[in-house]
């Protein structure tokens, strides 16, 4: 039998958070799957409107710069997150496996961490700027490296050089916790394996492919839904390396939650009197039904393949 | 395979520069197919010398044979050791049978195989040449092996030098004189220069050393050698295998048609030569079924094959001790390790494990080396136990000899539970006294001058006489089971109380009244009391 008692203790200490959890979580996450589905919804005078429907997604699926932001995220996400994992993981096997000057690399990896993003996108702006009309303003670091005149990220940048930079500043934004929590993975596996595994003979790649990642999978399991789960949230790498505040960006090149952002910022309905502001909670609701989907299968598959 | 560590010493030198010496000079022969204790207390060097044995570690000095061979430069792999770590080390993500399959896998056996099929059949169809070969290849072997042991042996004396003048400046530092220091640090420095220099120039020597072997014994002709003897065995292959081809055809275009794979077999028998026949089954073995089948065995042997498909963490203690044991001992090695084998089990399976240690042992036949502090566990399996204290071997020998003729007061104390009995004694006269009685006398002691000596008296040396001349005051008495031990006092006695086991089944005492004992000559052991060392 239950001690009441202590039941009503224990939701007493359960009380704080879950009054938070409700303001901040519960609430607007209702709200918003209410609003997408309210497509006259008007976001001055908080009015839901006539309207329960589906239009505000018919909208957007037909709206060619939303399938643009999500075909930009997933680029982003399978590109960057298994790029990033995949050297982040090289490096710490190998920062783990030198005794000289270990504690030093291992600084300057984790720095980008500690590092404000603002001054990270202001690096990348300097490294990859480029005069609009020549000889007005020296050429970026990278240009003068290369001994090239390209637009990397400017109004005249083509959308691979673009997403090349984005790239770039997406894995290198990511290696720096991953690394960290691969060390940490790396240094509780037992030596006595290794060990273990020399007296058998195994050649070092062996060692990589058959002890130290199966022993690390369930780090790198949790690093892959993390990342995941960023990446498809990423909006901050797209402004950072353009230097641009959100509106001013060039409507190709925005993340779904740039759509999102961009239109929780107009008030009003367009011309079939969809509000936009419907259609933002809409963008919303469908990327979270992505990386809910998404994440599932992530589960899925380490449930199979991770060794706990 | 015997294994034999001819002066072995094994520095640790720490960051700081102070260096702590886990083994010292010690010799050791292990002989062949025997089981083999090292015993001794924590931090005495055992386990740094079980994995020196294993390559794990390397000695700073010192070789290692196995067998004839030096083994000293070659890796864990390389020298063919099975190694059953303390705490099992079984991969926690492989099932058991991959546990035991990995070495296996790793080994390359394919290759091996084949290439030591290709050797016989250059042996058979070209013998000239194949001798020529392969006794420069086995010469150059050793010559590579005796340089990088040269080389290693001037590496650690170059370290062994340059500690000594760490250490000389790290003691002259503690002075805190400044003219001092600073003068021993230049000079420190300028040895330290010329150390290396020398080393440098060692290296150099050795390498123009080596060059001059290897041309000494590296046949002009090699290459062609190497060339007549590839084409000679291409040859005949070749012609098999068009011999093959026709048979082939000539049995499709008879009536023998339907039986085709084993008609082909049967002729093929016929005229197949030796060379290709070794090589050609090399190639056609099925090795994964017989890396599988050498598992399965090895399960078996170890007693564990019902258990091959769960994971090391779903197993008791004591069968992944086993599991260990076979994935140790699946790619047949000749020197068998173990580091504490029992340590991390219960009591009552320890009992059961021993014998089991005992019984694969046995049908291996192979030789084997544990490492244990507890010296009841090494005086049950070993057929010889080796004491070990501070890096030095105290005593070998069999169990029981070593336990009734222990060669010095560590041993003596180390072996046996109960504890021996010590007391301080006097010796004069080849007599040894305390509280004034003569308790022990010998023709051996005869000879030796006054001193003060120990007396050890094993808890089963005691027996029952009223004129005896050791008087103990009775505490109280123990039984453990079958055993009935006596606690009692004496003030001659190092310990607070001494324990004696008695075979007397009615044996009574009355408190407070101390009850009067003789020692058994052979159970009664004289140190002296300043070395250790035993006198009778």
């Amino acid at each position: 039998m239950l001690d009441h008692k202590r039941d009503l203790k224990a939701w007493f200490y359960l009380a704080i958070p879950l009054v938070l959890l409700s303001i901040f979580t519960f609430y607007p996450l209702i709200k918003t799957f209410l609003i997408s589905f309210f497509s006259e919804y008007n976001s001055l005078t908080d009015d839901f409107g006539r309207y329960f429907d589906l239009y505000a997604y018919q909208t957007i699926f037909n709206d060619r710069f939303f399938i643009q932001s999500l075909s930009n995220t997933m680029v982003l996400v399978f590109i960057s997150v298994p790029l990033s994992t995949i050297l982040a993981l090289f490096i710490a096997v190998s920062l783990n496996s030198i005794k000289v000057l270990q504690k030093f690399f291992q600084t300057i990896f984790f720095l980008p961490y500690v590092t404000n993003a603002l001054a990270i996108g202001m690096v990348f702006n300097v490294m990859f700027s480029h005069p609009l009309i020549p000889g007005i303003a020296a050429e970026g670091l990278v240009n003068t490296l290369f001994q090239t005149s390209i637009d990397w990220v400017g109004p005249t940048a083509t959308y691979e050089n673009w997403m090349m930079v984005v790239l770039t500043y997406a894995i290198w934004n990511g290696l720096d916790f991953k690394i960290l929590v691969f060390i940490g993975g790396l240094q509780s596996i037992s030596k006595q394996y290794y060990d273990a595994a020399k007296v058998d003979g195994t050649s070092n790649n062996r060692i990589f492919s058959h002890i130290t990642v199966p022993l690390l999978s369930p780090i790198i399991s949790y690093i892959l839904i993390t990342s995941f789960i960023g990446a498809f949230k990423a909006y901050e790498s797209v402004l950072a390396v353009v230097g641009t505040v959100g509106r001013n960006l060039d409507r190709n090149r925005w993340t779904a939650v740039a759509y999102v952002y961009d239109k929780i910022g107009l008030a009003g309905t367009d011309l079939n009197d969809i509000s936009y502001y419907s259609r933002g909670a809409a963008a919303a609701v469908t990327l979270f039904g992505i990386i809910m989907v998404f994440t599932f299968i992530n589960l899925y598959i380490s449930k199979k393949t991770v060794h706990y | 395979m015997e294994v034999r560590l001819d002066h072995i010493t094994k520095i640790f030198t720490s960051k700081k520069g102070d260096s702590t010496i886990a083994v010292n000079d010690f010799n050791l022969t292990i002989p062949d197919g025997k089981l083999v204790g090292l015993l001794g207390p924590s931090g005495c060097g055992k386990s740094t010398t079980l994995y020196m044995i294993s390559g794990l570690l390397y000695p700073t000095k010192g070789r290692v044979f196995f067998g004839e061979e030096d083994v000293t430069e070659l890796s864990p792999e390389q020298r063919g050791i099975g190694l059953v770590f303390q705490n099992y080390a079984l991969y926690p993500h492989m099932t058991v049978k991959k546990n035991i399959l990995f070495p296996l896998e790793n080994m390359n056996l394919k290759k091996r195989t084949i290439a030591e099929a290709l050797r016989k059949a250059y042996e058979i169809e070209t013998p000239k040449e194949a001798k020529i070969y392969y006794q420069f290849i086995t010469q150059e072997e050793s010559l590579k092996n005796r340089f990088r042991r040269l080389e290693s042996e001037a590496k650690a004396e170059l370290k062994i030098s340059v500690g000594a003048q760490h250490h000389r400046l790290f003691e002259i530092k503690k002075t805190k004189n400044t003219n001092e220091i600073n003068q021993i640090k230049n000079d420190v420095k300028q040895k330290i220069a010329e150390l290396n220099a020398q080393y440098k120039q060692t290296l150099l020597r050795l390498k123009k050393d080596f060059q001059d072997a290897w041309v000494a014994i590296h046949p002009t002709n090699i290459n062609e050698v190497l060339k007549v003897m590839k084409a000679t065995y291409q040859a005949a292959e070749n012609k098999f295998k068009i011999k093959k081809f026709q048979t082939a055809l000539r049995i499709l275009l008879s009536p023998k048609l339907f039986q085709f794979s084993k008609e082909l077999e049967k002729q093929i028998q016929s005229f197949i030569p030796p060379s290709v026949a070794l090589v050609e089954a090399a190639r056609n073995k099925n090795y994964k079924k017989f890396m599988n089948d050498e598992a399965i065995a090895m399960a078996k042997l170890v007693g564990i094959q019902d258990q091959l498909n769960k994971t090391p963490s779903q197993l008791s203690g004591g069968q992944q001790q086993r599991v260990a044991i076979a994935r140790a001992l699946v790619k047949k090695p000749s020197v068998l390790l173990l580091d504490e084998p029992l340590s991390n089990l219960d009591a009552r399976l320890r009992l059961q494990t021993r014998e089991e240690i005992k019984r694969i042992q046995r049908e291996t036949g192979i030789t084997t080396v544990f490492v244990t502090h507890d010296q009841e566990e090494a005086m049950s399996i070993s057929d010889e136990i080796i004491l070990m204290d501070f890096g030095v071997e105290q005593q070998k020998g069999a169990p029981q000899f070593v336990y009734d003729q222990p060669s010095n007061l560590f041993v003596a104390k180390f072996l046996g539970t109960p504890q021996i009995n010590l007391y301080e004694a006097q010796l004069s006269n080849g007599q040894c006294a305390f509280n004034g009685q003569v308790v022990f006398e010998s023709s051996k002691l005869k000879g030796e001058n006054v001193k003060d000596v120990i007396i050890g008296v094993r808890p089963e040396g005691y027996e029952l006489d009223r004129q005896g001349p050791v008087a103990l005051k009775p505490l109280y008495i123990e039984t453990v089971g079958r055993d009935l031990s006596l606690v009692a006092t004496n003030p001659a006695a190092q310990t607070p109380s001494v324990r004696i086991i008695l075979s007397n089944d009615g044996f009574a005492m009355k408190p407070n009244e101390p009850i009067q004992f003789k020692l058994k000559p052979n159970k009664t052991f004289i140190f002296e009391k300043i070395t250790g060392r035993r006198l009778a």
